[in-house]
């Protein structure tokens, strides 16, 4: 008679198997890492042989066998909320703007992927011509020569 | 025995004598045999010309004198007629015997067995004629035709002299550690048409410096011998120019294909929250094939991602992070990133649509909050 087997792969997820079941890899949270959500997932039995003949790591299934497609669960397609501006705030392409008592400033999303961001004060004539909805960040930048503030000395968040 | 040395016409110290970099290549590689014109020949021509000393310079008269048109025409028939050709190889053959005849000290110990005035004048001759050639047709932009055999001597020549008279005697290429200046040696030997020695011996050392940060961060071999690229990464955020100038159309369109799957951005919800869009109009993206390779290369460990995207640690391990897949029929058109884009982190970034980690990046305009996008908080 076979009992439950168990098998640890290289990252601490566990990986189990009880007679006349599916094979289940249970997902834990890990540390810096973009798997940070639990979860227990049915392996295909073409995983589960190699993880039994002894493949123990996560690179390699992944490689192998596309096994993170697997874990990660896209959500389903959605788009941001509406924008709701008001008198002191501007949702504009990319960035807002704001006044704040007599102050105007530019608060802009960073290009680069991870989702930084920047903040620095503008004039009133900039202000104003932002909220005209004309314009994405770049064409800000551009009209009004911009970039010298583009550096994070002058990011007042 | 007669012994003699055939040097430069004029030393240093001399009056005419000019240090400059171009004249000491010519004194050096072509200028050894060098003819002078006729006294008459001196004077002011339209205040272009002041005085003709060499060959270049009398080139240079005759030039002003006749039509571009019919120097096209003249420099093709030279060429056509093979005579350079010809006498090239000569002149080649009888440099190597010179060669062999010449003592480590320069002076050619066996002078007399050649024929003093014979072989003067041969090379007097031949050498005019070789530099007329190349130098008529450098001048008018016209690459010499020939033989498989000539068009290795030209290249072997070019390379001798970009690297030997330049790129050997700047201080940016004698602190490149050896192995950095193996490979660049390489690349200028391998360069198509020998196009990277010459821009680099023209240029000051700033691009020998960008060549080095190429090979840092790992940048590919054609981008690395792309002089166009050098530039731009030589140049500060905000002036460098667009990528179309320096990459090839088939480069951007295989680029362009490579997010057929979509595009993945990495931001954070409260970002999306505040923003209302995922990003801005000039964002950085991956090829959504691309991340699943990363993912399983990594193990999906944050510190390698971050590392394979360029990024400074910890940009990606804030607690709401997103990961947003944004569908081809989605997300419009996908740049080439130019390295002007605000946000970019110059001691990361290189030419050519990959991050410094080796993942191919695009441009999209992620600042219209109407886009569908497939979010995986994590």
């Amino acid at each position: 008679m076979s009992e439950k087997k168990e098998y640890i792969l290289d990252n601490g997820w566990i990986v189990s198997k009880q007679p006349a079941e599916a094979p289940i890899l249970h997902v834990t949270p890990l540390p810096n890492s973009i798997f940070r959500v639990r979860d227990d997932l049915e392996l295909p039995n073409d995983i589960y042989r190699d993880i039994a003949e002894g493949e123990r790591s996560i690179k390699e299934l992944f490689k192998k066998h596309k096994l993170h497609n697997l874990i990660i669960k896209w959500g389903e397609p959605r788009k941001v909320l509406p924008k709701d501006n008001s008198p002191a705030k501007f949702y504009g392409r990319g960035f807002i703007v704001t006044q704040e008592d007599n102050k105007y400033f530019l608060d802009y999303q960073l290009a680069r992927q991870g989702g930084g961001s920047r903040k620095f004060e503008i004039s009133k004539e900039i202000y104003e011509e932002a909220r005209t909805g004309k314009y994405a960040t770049s064409d800000l930048f551009k009209k009004y020569n911009l970039y010298h503030l583009d550096i994070p000395e002058n990011d007042v968040k | 025995m007669p012994r003699g040395t055939w040097g430069p016409q004029f030393v240093e110290g001399d009056e005419d004598f000019d240090n400059s970099p171009e004249k000491e290549r010519d004194r050096e590689s072509a200028s050894r045999w060098k003819t002078k014109s006729p006294a008459s020949l001196g004077g002011t021509i339209d205040g272009s010309l002041t005085e003709v000393r060499d060959m270049a310079d009398m080139f240079k008269l005759a030039q002003s004198l006749i039509y571009r048109e019919t120097w096209t025409q003249i420099v093709e028939s030279i060429r056509n007629f093979n005579i350079g050709e010809q006498l090239s190889g000569m002149l080649d053959t009888f440099e190597d015997k010179i060669a062999d005849l010449r003592g480590d000290n320069g002076e050619y110990v066996q002078y007399h067995a050649l024929g003093e005035g014979g072989a003067r004048t041969f090379f007097t001759i031949a050498a005019a004629w070789k530099k007329v050639v190349r130098f008529g047709s450098d001048l008018l932009g016209i690459k010499q035709a020939g033989s498989p055999v000539n068009k290795l001597k030209r290249k072997h020549q070019d390379f001798n002299e970009n690297f030997e008279y330049s790129i050997n005697k700047s201080d940016n290429f004698k602190n490149l550690p050896t192995d950095s200046k193996n490979k660049l040696i390489t690349d200028i030997a391998e360069s198509k048409d020998g196009i990277l020695g010459e821009v680099l011996a023209k240029n000051d050392g700033d691009l020998i410096d960008a060549w080095k940060k190429m090979e840092d961060l790992r940048a590919d071999e054609a981008l690395r011998r792309n002089p166009g690229a050098l530039d731009a990464l030589s140049k500060p955020k905000r002036s460098r120019p667009d990528p179309s100038e320096y990459l090839e159309p088939g480069y951007l369109s295989a680029h362009r294909a490579k997010f057929d799957d979509g595009a993945v951005r990495f931001t954070t919800q409260s970002n999306i929250d505040k923003y209302k869009t995922l990003g801005g109009n000039e964002a950085f993206t991956m090829p959504k094939s691309e991340f699943d390779d990363l993912i399983a290369e990594t193990g999906g460990d944050l510190a390698q991602i971050e590392q394979r995207l360029g990024l400074n640690p910890g940009d990606l391990t804030g607690d709401d992070a997103v990961i947003a897949w944004i569908q081809k029929k989605d997300m419009g058109e996908v740049k080439m990133p130019s390295g002007n884009e605000d946000g970019v982190i110059d001691e990361f970034w290189i030419p050519g649509g990959k991050t410094s980690g080796g993942v191919s990046e695009g441009i999209v305009d992620l600042s219209n909050p109407d886009i569908l996008f497939d979010p995986y908080p994590f």
